[in-house]
């Protein structure tokens, strides 16, 4: 059983959140980065699964500028048995179906049984690459998974729906799925996994062997959100208040 | 047609959200002179249709295969890209719903075409649309454009339009056929359910304490079990 497990590198939710001078993301020079939360959670599955089963590897794989093998490091002092380092500049407001393909140039050939990823980054939020390498690397599919089960050529997996429902959903393998955050607790390093991590496999590719034509969309400006404070006084009968109110609730705070 | 909006069922009901989808359609259409069809499909694919005739729009597109129910990701993206390819719309809509998080991005890759998702506003400039949504967990806003000029998916985060303002008017309804094979489905799901109650409610609780991992012993918890309240 080979699992592959993608993590994202992206500002810690403490960081300080500078525009860059061409308004397109970040400066990141001035940002603290962490593993994306929800891939710690992805990473931990994967963990498990492996240790239930008693063979097999994890391999942590990201994308990014050199500063993403911090998160890789990590993925090992935890346990992951060998890194991958896709070597790019691009930031992390980056279009997911172009990241996907270049993920799967890259993983074709390892022929995983499963994909995990976490259900969306902190930063762009798409919450699309792994679902998107699944599917261009012909796999079942699956996001929202906050259970899991390894049948003999099958994952079963409990997916979250709204309002309060789940689903339970059997994949054959080899399948890609997306986790939500809060389905395990994330393991801490211990002092023997990061002394352990150093003299682990961490391949890195340089963006050569990836190359992909033709970003599909594209982010024309970043900015900080309008906020402004503005008091009103509702005046009148009870019931034109209360229907002020839910006007107000419904179509300018929209929480109705 | 240019705009497509693909339709979720929701206790057979049309989805909140897929409500707000027309919406963010029909502003568009009038705004710019466009023509709007609707995709219905699955096991409530006639009944969503019979609702949705009633909206203005142009023409509702019914989808009926078995393979579609129950819901499953490889048909209902399978069934939106065939779809989508014999329509040629330029903008292909749908509310930003959990099913929506769980398919949508495979259309993406089938079509092999942008999608842009949790929109929360847009507008028209020179001829191709600019689409307004958040990042950094709503700590910043981003202006995304596609590359795409033959077509974009897009879904509209909750609340970005108001399902009340959603304009009457009278569709016309159109068989549409797919091909779709057992061997094409490579999930099979089961029927929702509730959890059973007993859990922790944190939402009802008057004060939460955490307490931090690493303490190994647990004499060291008895003062935070002493704030349990009866």
């Amino acid at each position: 059983m080979k699992i592959a497990v993608l993590i994202k590198q992206v500002p810690g939710a403490e960081s300080a959140l500078p525009i860059n001078s061409e308004a397109i993301g970040v400066q990141e020079d001035q940002v603290s980065f962490l593993m994306n939360e929800s891939d710690s959670y992805a990473l931990e599955e994967a963990q498990k699964i492996i240790e239930a089963q008693g063979s097999g590897e994890v391999v942590a794989i990201s994308l990014g500028p050199d500063r993403v093998q911090k998160i890789i490091r990590e993925a090992l002092a935890k346990g992951a048995d060998r890194g991958i380092h896709l070597q790019s500049e691009a930031s992390g407001l980056v279009d997911p179906l172009t990241l996907a393909k270049q993920f799967a140039k890259v993983l074709e050939s390892e022929h995983f049984d499963l994909i995990f990823s976490g259900l969306q980054s902190d930063d762009s939020g798409m919450g699309q690459t792994g679902i998107i390498l699944g599917e261009l690397l012909n796999m079942a599919t699956a996001s929202l998974v906050v259970e899991t089960e390894l049948g003999e050529n099958s994952l079963k997996v409990k997916r979250e729906l709204e309002a309060g429902w789940f689903q339970w959903v059997t994949l054959t393998l080899p399948a890609s799925i997306s986790i939500q955050s809060g389905l395990n607790q994330p393991r801490y390093p211990s002092l023997r996994g990061i002394m352990g991590a150093k003299k682990k496999e961490l391949k890195i590719v340089p963006e050569s062997d990836f190359i992909v034509d033709g970003k599909k969309q594209s982010i024309r400006k970043v900015f900080v959100p309008k906020t402004d404070k503005r008091t009103e006084m509702i005046d009148g009968e009870p019931d034109a208040v209360v229907a002020r109110l839910v006007e107000i609730l419904k179509n300018d705070v929209k929480v109705l | 047609m240019d705009i497509l909006v693909v339709l979720e069922s929701s206790n057979r009901s049309l989805h909140r959200m897929s409500r707000e989808a027309i919406v963010g359609a029909q502003s568009l259409a009038a705004e710019n002179g466009l023509s709007i069809g609707a995709l219905s499909m699955g096991a409530d694919a006639e009944q969503i249709a019979s609702i949705v005739t009633s909206y203005n729009i142009d023409e509702v597109l019914v989808v009926n295969n078995d393979l579609l129910s129950p819901y499953n990701a490889d048909g209902f993206a399978e069934c939106v890209k065939q779809v989508v390819e014999q329509e040629s719309p330029t903008l292909v809509v749908i509310g930003h719903t959990y099913q929506t998080r769980d398919y949508f991005p495979k259309v993406s890759a089938r079509l092999d075409k942008p999608f842009i998702p949790d929109v929360i506003s847009m507008n028209k400039e020179n001829d191709s649309f600019v689409f307004t949504k958040t990042v950094f967990n709503g700590k910043l806003g981003s202006e995304v454009v596609s590359n795409d000029s033959a077509c974009t998916l897009i879904s509209f985060q909750a609340a970005a339009f108001s399902d009340e303002n959603i304009m009457s008017g009278s569709a016309t309804t159109r068989q549409v056929d797919i091909s779709l094979e057992p061997g094409n489905v490579k999930s099979t799901s089961e029927a929702p359910f509730q959890e059973e109650a007993g859990g922790v409610d944190l939402s009802s609780a008057d004060l939460i304490v955490s307490v931090g991992r690493g303490l190994k012993k647990k004499t060291i918890f008895q003062w935070q079990k002493s704030l349990q309240m009866p």
